[in-house]
């Protein structure tokens, strides 16, 4: 029984580790309409940044957090300004610039790699445990903290975007940039405090998936943040709840994968499963019409 | 008193607008006439900051300030009292009527409380809001949306005068009565009339020449990007208008 219930909560604390990912990822695609390929490393950095702040001998959860989340908005903050707005402001859809979006993006993200590896070291390293392991079973404590912080941010999350006027004026521009502008939004001022948010929503993710895994390598972001891009085409780009139950979902494949065949398998798995559903969608609308 | 003073905007080597000359002043309605591609909406884009031009346009201050819009960003000029209302996209279609409404004075910063007093007064000259503030704009009629786009633009104005922000405040309302029905185009002729009792200018830029004429106290007839003919409302017959156009 205590196996089933490690997994289940192994399963939850992935998924909402994808879908803390895929909701920052949401917000900068709505509000800046653009793919950062770049998104995924934020994840890394902060991982990297709780490692280093632990070797400093930082002890504290809520420094080694704080300061994860810091270096999370910096590295989002620079790739902004250094490879997405410089291509200039999104009016309608331009997909001169989104390609143009894409090659820079993705050419900081291998900047970032690489910088990791030079300045760090290309092998993994060990993550520091948050919260000493649990008196539930090994790793208990931890997979519940996830689950709990990443359940409290969305909530708080959804309050925010709900019901603040910041969150009006995110939706604003999300729903239509140009009509948000002329109702007198400040434009450049929310889209970094877009960044802001999404990329600590983004480190948050790192921290959480790095603490459940144990270790770190440099090109882990890569592959989460292209899950979580897909999980936001999957649940409908600009739908919180879609991507969060595509989220859970991916994170519970992953799980059965590593239970029912072996861990090799989980990426097939969860990337079979995320073609499935695009494919199903496609089905079901072609059936509908 | 908003001025512009011989804007023109090309399209490389098209121009969209030829240096065109107007003013409208404190609660007053002016009509611009023209046909579809005459220039109008070019011209509504350069003055609030989404196309680039030549020329200048001004707001005038009661207290004599002169402030040059000029490369100014389109928020700044937003809040800077000239408020657009375009004709397509006018409003945010999926967020709530009450939303749309708020989003003027959320760019503000603007306190909830004083918000509802602020929404209190554009019901009262669009009740028909009131009673679908919970629905999305997506799913209003078009004349509904028209209805909402303008009541978005006053909200805006509405604050920028109660937090004395600005004193005069300019709508330019693209194209307002197209595809309305004929009872639609009376109410918002008597909305226009209630928002200049109150203060506010407005720029009508209208194809349709019978709502132009007897919306705007004064019309400018706009003909491949220039201006053609001024002169008040009352000196012109539609007919007139019409040979003009």
């Amino acid at each position: 029984m205590a196996y089933y219930t490690q997994q289940i909560l192994n399963a939850l604390a992935l998924g909402f580790s994808y879908a803390l990912l895929a909701l920052g990822y949401n917000l900068t695609f709505g509000v800046l309409r653009s793919v950062n390929l770049a998104y995924g490393e934020v994840f890394t950095v902060a991982a990297y940044a709780v490692v280093m702040a632990s070797t400093w001998g930082v002890r504290m959860t809520w420094l080694l957090l704080l300061f994860g989340l810091l270096a999370s908005a910096i590295s989002g903050l620079i790739i902004h300004f250094v490879a997405v707005k410089p291509l200039g402001d999104v009016t309608g859809f331009n997909s001169a610039r989104h390609l143009a979006v894409l090659v820079s993006t993705m050419g900081c993200s291998i900047a970032i790699h690489n910088a990791i590896v030079v300045f760090v070291g290309g092998y993994p390293r060990r993550f520091p445990p948050l919260i000493s392991a649990g008196s539930g079973g090994v790793g208990m404590g931890n997979l519940g903290m996830a689950v709990t912080i990443s359940l409290s941010v969305m909530v708080l999350l959804t309050i925010v975007l709900r019901k603040t006027r910041f969150g009006l004026r995110l939706r604003a521009m999300a729903e239509n940039r140009e009509l948000a502008l002329m109702s007198g939004v400040n434009a450049r001022r929310n889209e970094v405090a877009c960044v802001i948010l999404s990329s600590a929503l983004a480190g948050l993710s790192g921290i959480l998936t790095a603490q459940g895994l144990g270790a770190i390598s440099p090109f882990m972001g890569g592959v989460y943040g292209l899950k979580a891009l897909v999980a936001i085409i999957v649940g409908g780009p600009g739908n919180m709840f879609g991507a969060v139950i595509v989220s859970l979902l991916l994170g519970l494949s992953e799980v059965l994968a590593v239970v029912f065949f072996a861990s090799s398998y989980r990426d097939a798995v969860s990337f079979g499963l995320l073609i499935a559903l695009i494919l199903g969608r496609r089905f079901i609308a072609a059936w509908r019409t | 008193m908003l001025q512009v003073k011989d804007l023109s905007v090309n399209f490389c080597s098209f121009s969209a607008v030829r240096n065109v000359c107007l003013s409208v002043s404190r609660s007053e309605a002016v009509a611009l006439i023209g046909r579809n591609g005459a220039g109008k909406t070019s011209l509504a884009r350069g003055i609030v900051g989404l196309h680039d031009y030549s020329g200048s346009v001004h707001i005038l201050a009661q207290a004599g300030e002169i402030i040059s819009l000029k490369g100014l960003r389109p928020w700044i000029i937003a809040q800077a009292g000239v408020i657009y209302v375009p004709e397509i996209r006018s409003t945010f279609e999926g967020l709530s009527v009450q939303e749309n409404l708020r989003v003027g004075p959320a760019a503000l910063g603007i306190h909830d409380g004083r918000v509802a007093d602020l929404l209190a007064d554009v019901y009262s000259t669009f009740p028909v809001l009131e009673t679908r503030k919970q629905q999305t704009a997506g799913s209003l009629s078009g004349g509904e949306r028209k209805l909402l786009a303008i009541g978005r633009a006053l909200a805006l104005g509405l604050a920028l005068r109660r937090e004395k922000l600005q004193e005069f405040v300019v709508l330019v309302v693209d194209e307002p009565t197209h595809g309305l029905h004929p009872s639609a185009s009376r109410s918002l002729l008597e909305a226009f009339n209630r928002l200049t009792l109150q203060g506010f200018a407005l720029l009508i830029l209208e194809q349709e020449e019978g709502f132009a004429l007897r919306a705007g106290s004064r019309v400018y007839v706009m003909r491949n990007g220039a201006i053609v003919h001024s002169g008040t409302s009352a000196s012109l017959s539609r007919s007139d208008v019409e040979a003009l156009v």
